[in-house]
């Protein structure tokens, strides 16, 4: 550990360091810095008595050398102790190897031998000698420095590549974390928008829930009389069992419409995901007057459809659909709430419009938007009705959207307003 | 009750729940006539027997309610017994439904005993209403018989004078007055004074009291 404190760069200690007093606490990093001291202490030391060794391996091979090749010059040994000390030991002990190798050459190789004599003639030789020796050691202790500073700048570059790794593998992670994120929000929007779509369905079925239970109620009542009809024919002597007939075919063709009524609201409560299919616009239209016929009668609104698409058919989620003429339909009806002096007119029209888009129009005779508004009645909350939340319109916005149309609302003359939806026709495969 | 001296018009939009109604109806025996709509109904002949009208409280197209219509008989002064029948009435409808003198209001799915009874209810009153009316008729016929003296002589009579009074009254000797009272009794079919003053407040409850009765006083 202690080792690996002095390989790291500064920045990143300082960190470490500041992570063991939370972790650890004062006093073992105390411990770790005194130990660090003392082994640095005898780490020095080492080095002056390995400097020393070297020069005394260099007597230890010079000396013998004389008496084989006498009168050769035989003191570089004592070069390789200095560079050898320089190089190894630091600057300190390779100082103290070239002085020590000078008194060394001087007292062994020297005359006289074996006396430290400085004399003139020696004085000279022995200098210039001290001169090479530090000279040496320059070199290598040069040389040991950048060797030494090459090594920490390697170090330093591995930590740094090391520390810009982690670095960006984490951006990397937080990109992905990020797309993941994002992906997930885009799911749970699309889900909240079906749940949304589907609760407005569920309110405006709500709203219509009166006239719902008229149509449901009147087969009711249909079944009801003709089941006591049928009993009053049976109890008959003698029983009339053609009019029981009658009464049990007409139960039959009640039921059947109290069940259609019951399919077609189920069918609008039903799932929340959408299913894009081939559906008829037509179909549509026909669908949703059925469910709200009864209510718009009661209104006194007189409705008049005409289909005159060639090709009716087009891409879309049948109930997303029927909701979206539902909720224009309904909002046609609140617009004719107030209308007293002319007829509550309400026209339903499928068209093409060229090749590509069936046009279905809703105009109803209501007293129009104000033009100034006219760009914000599909915005959400927007709405001019006392107990209005302002979602129909911009609920509609939202279905045409996502099936890739149009929808649009245009003042009529002298009165009434025109919503126009347009939806990309079906390519027939 | 018997089939053919009454009748029940069944109104409904509803073709289906018209058709129920109808079946219903006849298969307690009684004579049922299904209209669609309330303009069907007042063009239709209504035969002079004792009917009651089974009715929808709201009417497409037209933006007259069954309330509405009620009004507008009455208005009109045909005094049809109305038994509403509605898939979507509140309190508030029925009140205003009953005090425009309906016999009942009952809610869709109807029930069978509910709704007979209703009907007869309704073809009770209507009855009686008639029996009124043919009895009042028969003795407004008696009191057209009596000529301009003798109803004089009634409307005094009425008033409790005796026939001495009655006679200083009109300028007449007392026995022409008792003469005219002979008259009186005989034409309207009187056994007693009381029978004939009985009949003569009928008449006059019923608003067509002779306008001689007046001067006379």
């Amino acid at each position: 550990m202690l080792s690996k404190l002095e390989s790291v760069p500064a920045q990143f200690r300082e960190t470490t360091r500041n992570d063991f007093p939370h972790r650890h606490g004062y006093s073992r990093l105390r411990r770790a810095l005194t130990t660090w001291a003392k082994y640095r202490r005898v780490r020095r030391a080492g080095a002056y008595l390995l400097a020393i060794a070297a020069v005394a391996v260099a007597c230890m091979i010079s000396v013998p050398l004389r008496y084989f090749a006498a009168g050769m010059p035989n003191q570089f040994f004592f070069f390789a102790a200095v560079m050898f000390s320089a190089w190894f030991c630091g600057a300190g002990p390779g100082f103290l190897s070239a002085i020590l190798s000078t008194m060394a050459v001087d007292y062994f190789l020297l005359r006289p031998l074996y006396k430290l004599d400085f004399g003139p003639q020696d004085i000279l030789w022995s200098l210039s000698f001290l001169a090479c020796c530090l000279f040496a050691y320059k070199i290598s202790l040069q040389r040991r420095r950048v060797e030494k500073a090459l090594k920490r700048a390697g170090a330093e570059l591995e930590e740094r590549v090391r520390l810009r790794s982690t670095e960006l593998e984490t951006a990397n992670k937080w990109a992905i974390s990020q797309i993941v994120e994002r992906a997930r929000a885009e799911v749970a929007l699309g889900e909240a928008q079906s749940e949304l779509l589907r609760f407005s369905r569920i309110i405006t079925i709500g709203e219509t829930t009166a006239a719902i239970a008229h149509e449901i109620n009147q087969p009711l009542t249909a079944i009801a009389a003709n089941a006591n009809a049928a009993k009053n024919w049976l109890n008959r002597t003698p029983p009339d069992i053609e009019e029981v007939r009658t009464s049990l075919a007409e139960i039959a063709v009640a039921a059947d419409r109290a069940g259609e009524v019951i399919g077609r609201v189920r069918s609008l409560m039903r799932r929340s995901r959408p299913e894009f299919e081939q559906v008829d616009a037509n179909e549509i239209v026909e669908n949703v007057l059925a469910l709200a016929g009864a209510m718009l009668l009661e209104r006194g609104i007189i409705v008049t459809k005409t289909f005159a698409a060639k090709n009716q058919f087009v891409r879309g989620d049948s109930i997303q659909l029927q909701q979206l003429i539902l909720n224009l339909v309904n909002n046609a009806a609140e617009a004719m709430a107030g209308v007293t002096d002319r007829s509550r007119d309400l026209q339903i029209r499928t068209e093409n419009e060229g090749e590509s888009a069936v046009v279905i129009r809703v105009i109803d005779a209501g007293d129009g938007i104000d033009p100034n508004w006219l760009g914000r009645v599909f915005t959400p909350f927007y709405t001019t009705r006392q107990n209005g939340m302002g979602m129909g319109l911009a609920i509609c916005r939202t279905i045409v959207e996502n099936h890739g149309g149009g929808i649009s609302a245009t003042p009529q003359s002298p009165y009434g307003t025109e919503f126009r939806v347009s939806l990309p026709i079906m390519v027939q495969r | 009750m018997t089939d053919t001296e009454s009748l029940v018009f069944v109104v409904d939009d509803d073709a289906q729940v018209r058709r129920s109604l109808v079946n219903l109806l006849r298969s307690v025996s009684m004579a049922v006539e299904a209209l669609a709509s309330t303009e069907e109904f007042l063009s239709y002949p209504r035969p002079n027997i004792p009917s009651c009208l089974v009715l929808d409280i709201r009417f497409p197209g037209t933006r007259q309610s069954g309330l509405d219509f009620h009004r507008q008989l009455t208005r009109e002064g045909i005094k049809i017994p109305v038994v509403f029948v509605t898939g979507h009435g509140d309190v508030p409808m029925s009140a205003c439904a009953m005090k425009s003198g309906a016999v009942d209001f009952l809610l869709k799915p109807v029930r069978e005993r509910k709704l007979l009874e209703a009907i007869r209810i309704g073809l009770e009153k209507d009855r009686r209403r008639l029996d009124r009316e043919q009895a009042m008729q028969a003795l407004n016929a008696k009191f057209e018989l009596l000529t301009p003296r003798e109803r004089d002589v009634l409307g005094l009579l009425m008033l409790g004078l005796m026939n001495k009074q009655i006679a200083a009254e009109l300028n007449l000797s007392e026995v022409m007055v008792k003469v005219h009272r002979g008259h009186i009794m005989h034409k309207m079919q009187a056994k007693t004074l009381v029978d004939l003053v009985r009949m003569s407040d009928a008449i006059q409850i019923a608003g067509l009291a002779p306008a001689t009765m007046d001067s006379g006083v």
